[in-house]
């Protein structure tokens, strides 16, 4: 695993605005950055992330398994008990799920070890699998990089296929697109996804989150009155949990996509959970609910998190029983989970996490992000990667 | 298990292939806005039609003896798409108060129960309303382009109310006015004959999206 410098592409703006890739560059801050790029072998690809991520994947699966059949633990998941029932019901029905995110600490050796598991609404998908595989296609192209050069990205047509399967499972053919107004980001993400459904067959009409209605019979209607029957939603079941039509949605007619069984793996109780169940096992850190505090060795580095927190919001650094860095942010209200802190390995002077796609129960891809700071925010850059040798 | 995954493996590790023409969103804009352009001009340029209107399917057959079947289908059509799209009240007074008296009926809808389906919530009757009666319905022809021998129907309404300022004329589910009840037949163009959207008794917003107020600080997406 590499940092290697290498020129941008000179067009690439016209690119991005061709392509509709408008979040390339958020608040004045560069998001897209390709003055460098990660290089991977395909052994620390397949066997250091895929392999693993295949794994840890199928080990959090076991926990839903143990947590939807426990109201004990789906309260220490701060899943409010009017929805234990439906969360159940999603999961023994085998709700078809599309895609999640986990995020790894890995420098080019040893076991990655998994960070958190966002498997509900997780963005950076349109970078990932559209973005970092045109700017492979086009630097091989024009000879900036090697033909060999491979990525390890199968993204979009895995995802086109799950959204064939999807409609299949649902015998529906419209599936409607929503997320809230006001970023860039999450609609261009959503519009991905829509693309991406689009070429697989469906009809993909959107809704912004806020605009979307509700009958007495408790059927969920677009901005024209159409009834949404299957609806992928860029909005965290924990929002809507809490929400007015939360209730309604959990237990409606409404093919969610996200299923609300989601809320359980993209969970940060899931990490004490899964070493739990498997503990010492090599790809998981040292995690404990805050009701087992004692089980927490004070003189050594931990990671406060919130059980709902993104885009590293509310994150405590405790060393020796200091606070050596925090975040701000206001999530936290729910509960919070202790995880034994390990460094972001540094790469010139950046901070460098991996995030390994899923689409449904398959390894798909991985997104590199650096922050200047330990902890990963929404400040951080997208920095486009490949496999060679 | 690591041997399947090792089987299942490809001999690259990227998508084959990206279609990017149906990735382009700048071109794809044009083709848009050229469609537009055209849409307005047929509409302006367009010749409207005239359609006639009729208060029973007995009406219709002996103004179109040799189309009584055309007749029939036009008028289910109708109520169907009255039942569909027409305007819908909580309460009788208020279907009253637009419609004037005796003009509302009483619709009791029941949710077909679905099967498997455990929750309550979805079977319950609350679906009842009260809507306007089809005072009758609309019949136009040679309308929408290939379908040459399609007729077309929509739902007619009046109101006898005073409160409505489409009182004694002819309109349909939209509220378009098709002129006095006295006439029987209207200028249409096509755009008179597209879908409409479903009409549901009553449909809240806004339900959801308040969380996002609190926690987002920027245009940043808040997602993972």
């Amino acid at each position: 695993m590499l940092r290697r410098d290498i020129a941008a592409r000179t067009d690439w703006h016209d690119t991005a605005q061709e392509y509709g890739f408008s979040f390339h560059t958020i608040d004045g801050q560069a998001y897209w950055d390709e003055s460098a790029y990660y290089q991977f072998t395909l052994e620390q690809i397949e066997d250091d992330i895929e392999d693993p991520t295949q794994e840890l994947h199928e080990m959090c699966l076991h926990v839903v398994d143990k947590v939807v059949q426990s109201q004990a633990l789906l309260n220490d998941f701060c899943i409010p008990e009017a929805f234990h029932e439906a969360v159940s019901d999603s999961w023994q029905a085998k709700a078809p799920s599309l895609y999640s995110r986990l995020d790894l600490v890995y420098d080019g050796t040893g076991p990655a070890k998994l960070l958190e598991n966002n498997a509900d609404t997780p963005t950076s998908l349109y970078e990932s699998g559209f973005w970092q595989w045109l700017w492979l296609e086009q630097q091989v192209d024009s000879g900036a990089l090697p033909n060999a050069s491979d990525q390890f990205n199968s993204l979009q047509e895995k995802l086109i296929m799950r959204f064939r399967d999807i409609a299949n499972h649902y015998q529906q053919k419209n599936m409607h697109f929503s997320c809230c107004l006001d970023s860039d980001e999450d609609r261009g993400t959503v519009q991905y996804l829509q693309d991406c459904a689009t070429q697989a067959g469906l009809s993909t009409p959107f809704v912004f989150i806020d605009d979307i209605g509700v009958t007495d019979t408790h059927r969920f209607l677009d901005l024209d009155n159409n009834p949404m029957d299957m609806a992928f939603k860029l909005y965290p079941w924990e929002f809507m949990l809490k929400e007015e039509f939360g209730e309604i949605a959990a237990y409606s007619d409404t093919k969610w996509v996200e299923p609300i069984w989601k809320s359980v793996l993209s969970n940060k109780a899931l990490l004490p959970l899964l070493w739990e169940m498997f503990p010492n096992h090599p790809n998981l850190l040292p995690s404990y609910l805050h009701r087992d505090l004692d089980k927490v060795d004070k003189a050594g580095k931990w990671v406060k998190k919130p059980i709902f927190s993104r885009e590293g919001a509310n994150i405590m650094i405790i060393d020796n029983g200091d606070v050596i860095a925090q975040t701000g942010g206001e999530y936290g209200d729910e509960g919070v989970i202790f995880q034994q802190f390990t460094p972001l390995p540094k790469f010139a002077d950046n901070y460098t996490l991996i995030g390994s796609w899923l689409v449904n129960d398959m390894p798909a891809g991985i997104s590199v992000r650096e922050d200047n700071t330990l902890i990963t925010q929404d400040t951080s850059r997208f920095v486009p990667h490949i496999i060679l040798g | 298990m690591t041997k399947s995954i090792n089987a299942a493996k490809s001999a690259t590790k990227r998508t084959a292939h990206i279609s990017l023409p149906s990735m382009r969103k700048w071109f794809a804009f044009r083709p848009l806005a050229v469609s537009m352009s055209v849409v307005f001009l047929s509409a302006c340029g367009e010749e409207p039609e005239i359609a006639s209107i009729y208060t029973s399917v007995d009406e219709c057959s002996s103004n179109n003896p040799n189309y009584m079947q055309e007749c029939k289908v036009a008028y289910q059509e109708a109520k169907d798409e009255a039942l569909r799209t027409g305007p819908k009240f909580l309460g009788q007074a208020d279907c009253e108060f637009e419609f004037g008296q005796d003009n509302c009926e009483y619709v009791a809808r029941t949710e077909e129960p679905v099967p498997g389906n455990s929750n309550a919530n979805n079977q319950s009757s609350s679906g009842s309303f009260f809507m306007p009666l089809m005072a009758g319905y609309m019949m136009g022809n040679m309308l929408g382009g290939n379908s040459r021998n399609r007729q077309f129907s929509q739902p007619m309404y009046t109101s006898n109310s005073r409160n409505s300022a489409l009182r004694g004329r002819w309109f349909g589910a939209t509220g378009k006015d098709y002129g006095s009840q006295r006439n029987r037949s209207a200028k249409v163009y096509s755009s008179d004959f597209k879908p409409k959207p479903t009409v549901n008794n009553t449909v809240k917003r806004g339900g959801f999206g308040k969380s996002v107020a609190r926690t987002q600080a920027s245009s940043r997406s808040w997602g993972g």
